[in-house]
């Protein structure tokens, strides 16, 4: 039996390799997507996060570790996949502008993809022009947006702004997240929804696509 | 250049890590032995990869991203291979950049198993050559790539000379920002009723009065992080709660024995700038900022370990300037040795005992000189003198000019 805290801490030491294995071995013991994300590798980056924090690890660790994250989610992903039927609507994400994080933004697209919504991803730092020009070509229902930097958190305020510039704000759902990103600041931008985490959002992106069906 | 070169030289055989100098559109502009000797690797993986452009863009990327956080940067290329950036500036402009790598932190297996043969089918005949080739890159640990980076930061800064306060100010900046959005996590779950914390605010002023610089910035932040998390990014709210805690932190400062004219003038001028203040960013570093001189102003010292007992000595001082006082006396009055509180107290103030009192009494006597209707004969007295001429010499040294004169240039004002 693979042991959670086995992932934990192979992702720690940033073993992609290892990482992988063990993800796999555990969905293949019956263990659910769910908890190897939650109680394995999220579990895992939470240690690194708070040991750079206490700096007992560096940016160095930090990459490798995060490396390793993506490196196991990738190998989680089919098994998040709830529907299996055609899209039920289409969101585009992305990390703002000034900010590379995208572990958080990747496993957004993840869990809406495994609602059935189709997710076209901009990457990482994405201006909020390239949001727009995003939306002009796709014409997604959801705009999300990640930031995890106090400093980049306003860009979200700039997002808001040139949808409202262009004239199609009430077009579509902006939605919001990130470590620093709070209820409070999603009100104070104009934003539609704010989630704490990934399954939440996929959550509160479902529920848009219904109410919009049903309107 | 030439210099710059031979120091980076010397890095790369060090480390025996690769080095580059590229210009701002990532032409190189210099490369070290020792980089030279990667290339048969570089050329190699390129042929899998073949992505040489993003490459030289993400070398140019990493660079602007090291002079945005505090001048270093370590960084995966497209190809997966690390690098470590940071950049020359000249008037807080970059110019150039220098590169150490490629290096590897995960071992050449792993390397060759999720980066490669994760993303291309390959054949065993190319296998082969990459898991040949690659092993001409350094494998370097985690803990020793940090190090790395920090010194290829510490050479170039000596290179660039002036800048270094330029990235240390980013750098100051970055810590702040992480201690704010360190509460800001902290406070989510809560997601409290949306009070403002005042036994904090409590707690502030009164390390502010004691010049406990370390908890005041503490608490500062914290603060920060509650109006932050409040006002969201409505600047106009930000700034009117920072307007209400400059002013506080002011009056804790004059409590805490600072010049209140000092404080007040100072104050006057920061009540201006607020306007101007366009960023989180901005605003935290501008309070810390006010933060550091009030607390200087307080206490002019960094590492306090006796501020209670200083802080009593002081007081003692200034209640009783105006006489004779001793060593002896005050020391006594804090139940020390004088010897002891002696050496503390110069410790501590980075002033003597005897150079400190002489300081408050001059101060003192400047507020007495202004009051025209005072007989200068009388003041040297009301601040403790026996002596006048003792007291016009200890002015003089420290004002550069005589009390006479002091007196005169502020009538005319
Ligand atoms: C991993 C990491 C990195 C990695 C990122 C790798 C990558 N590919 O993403 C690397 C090493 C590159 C990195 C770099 C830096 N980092 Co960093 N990093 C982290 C760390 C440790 C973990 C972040 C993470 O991935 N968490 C796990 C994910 C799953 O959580 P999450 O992102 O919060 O996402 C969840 C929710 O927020 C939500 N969510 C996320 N996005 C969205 C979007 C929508 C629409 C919704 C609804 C929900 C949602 O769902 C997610 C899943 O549940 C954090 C520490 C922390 N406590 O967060 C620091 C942290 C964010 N980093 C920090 C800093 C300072 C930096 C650097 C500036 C350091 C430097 N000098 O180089 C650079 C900045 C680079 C840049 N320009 O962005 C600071 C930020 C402080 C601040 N100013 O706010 C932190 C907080 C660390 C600290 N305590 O100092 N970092």
């Amino acid at each position: 039996m693979v042991s959670m805290e086995e992932i934990s801490q192979a992702l720690q030491k940033g073993k992609a390799k290892i990482v992988q294995e063990l993800v796999q071995q555990a969905l293949d013991e019956g263990v659910s997507a769910k908890t190897v994300l939650e109680e394995g590798l999220l579990a895992g980056m939470d240690v690194i996060g708070v040991k750079f924090k206490n700096n007992e690890v560096y940016i160095p660790e930090v990459l490798i570790a995060a490396r390793a994250m993506n490196a196991g989610t990738t190998v989680l992903k089919p098994y998040l996949n709830e529907s299996g039927e055609a899209a039920i609507g289409k969101a585009v994400i992305g990390t703002v502008k000034g900010d590379l994080h995208d572990i958080g933004k990747n496993l957004v697209r993840m869990m809406l993809e495994g609602k059935g919504i189709e997710v076209i991803d901009l990457g990482v730092d994405v201006s909020a022009e390239q949001f727009l020009d995003a939306y002009q070509k796709e014409h997604p229902d959801i705009i999300g947006c990640s930031a995890l930097l106090t400093t980049t958190m306003s860009e979200m305020k700039n997002v808001v702004n040139a949808f409202e510039a262009a004239g199609v704000r009430d077009k579509v759902t902006i939605m919001i997240g990130g470590a620093p990103v709070t209820e409070a600041f999603c009100q104070s931008i104009g934003a539609d929804i704010y989630t704490p985490d990934a399954a939440s959002a996929a959550e509160a992106a479902k529920q848009v696509l219904t109410n919009k069906h049903n309107a | 250049m030439e210099t710059a070169y031979k120091i980076f030289d010397n890095f790369s055989t060090l480390c025996g890590v690769g080095v580059i100098v590229i210009d701002k559109n990532g032409q190189i502009l210099y490369a070290s032995e020792e980089y030279k000797r990667h290339i048969e690797a570089e050329n190699a993986l390129e042929k899998v990869f073949c992505n040489a452009d993003q490459c030289q863009v993400s070398m140019v990327y990493g660079s602007y991203q090291a002079q945005r956080f505090g001048g270093r940067y370590i960084f995966f290329c497209p190809k997966g291979l690390i690098h470590c950036a940071s950049p020359l500036v000249k008037n807080g402009e970059m110019y150039a950049s220098v590169i150490a790598g490629p290096l590897l932190m995960t071992d050449y297996e792993e390397y060759l198993e999720v980066d490669v043969k994760g993303k291309f089918s390959l054949s065993p005949e190319i296998l082969q050559e990459l898991g040949e080739k690659i092993r001409l890159i350094p494998f370097i640990s985690p803990e020793r790539v940090q190090a790395m980076s920090e010194q290829l930061f510490v050479n170039v800064s000596y290179i660039c000379g002036e800048t270094q306060k330029a990235l240390g100010y980013e750098q100051e900046q970055k810590r702040l920002q992480a201690a704010i959005s360190e509460y800001i996590i902290k406070m989510k779950p809560a997601s409290d009723s949306g009070w403002y914390p005042l036994s904090t605010e409590d707690q502030l002023l009164q390390s502010m009065s004691s010049g406990d610089k370390f908890a005041a910035k503490g608490l500062l932040n914290e603060l920060l992080s509650h109006i932050f998390f409040h006002a969201g990014s409505d600047m106009e709210t930000i700034r009117s709660r920072v307007l209400e805690l400059t002013v506080l932190l002011s009056r804790a400062a004059v409590k805490g024995g600072a010049d209140a004219e000092m404080i007040f003038g100072l104050n006057y001028t920061y009540l201006h700038e607020i306007e101007s203040l366009k960023s989180v960013e901005e605003v935290t570093f501008w309070l810390h900022d006010i933060l550091n001189k009030f607390t200087e102003f307080v206490f002019n010292f960094n590492d306090v370990k006796h501020v209670d007992v200083i802080h009593k000595a002081i007081s003692y001082m200034k209640s009783n300037y105006m006489r004779k006082i001793t060593l002896e006396e005050v020391a006594n009055s804090v139940y020390l040795s004088p010897s002891y509180l002696s050496t503390v107290f110069k410790n501590e103030t980075g002033s003597a005992f005897n150079s400190y009192l002489n300081k408050l009494r001059i101060e003192e006597s400047k507020k007495l000189l202004r009051n025209q209707r005072i007989p200068l004969s009388d003041i040297s007295n009301m601040v403790g003198y026996e002596d006048q001429s003792y007291f016009t010499r200890v002015f003089k040294k420290m004002t550069g000019i005589s009390p006479g004169k002091y007196r005169q240039s502020h009538e005319r004002l």
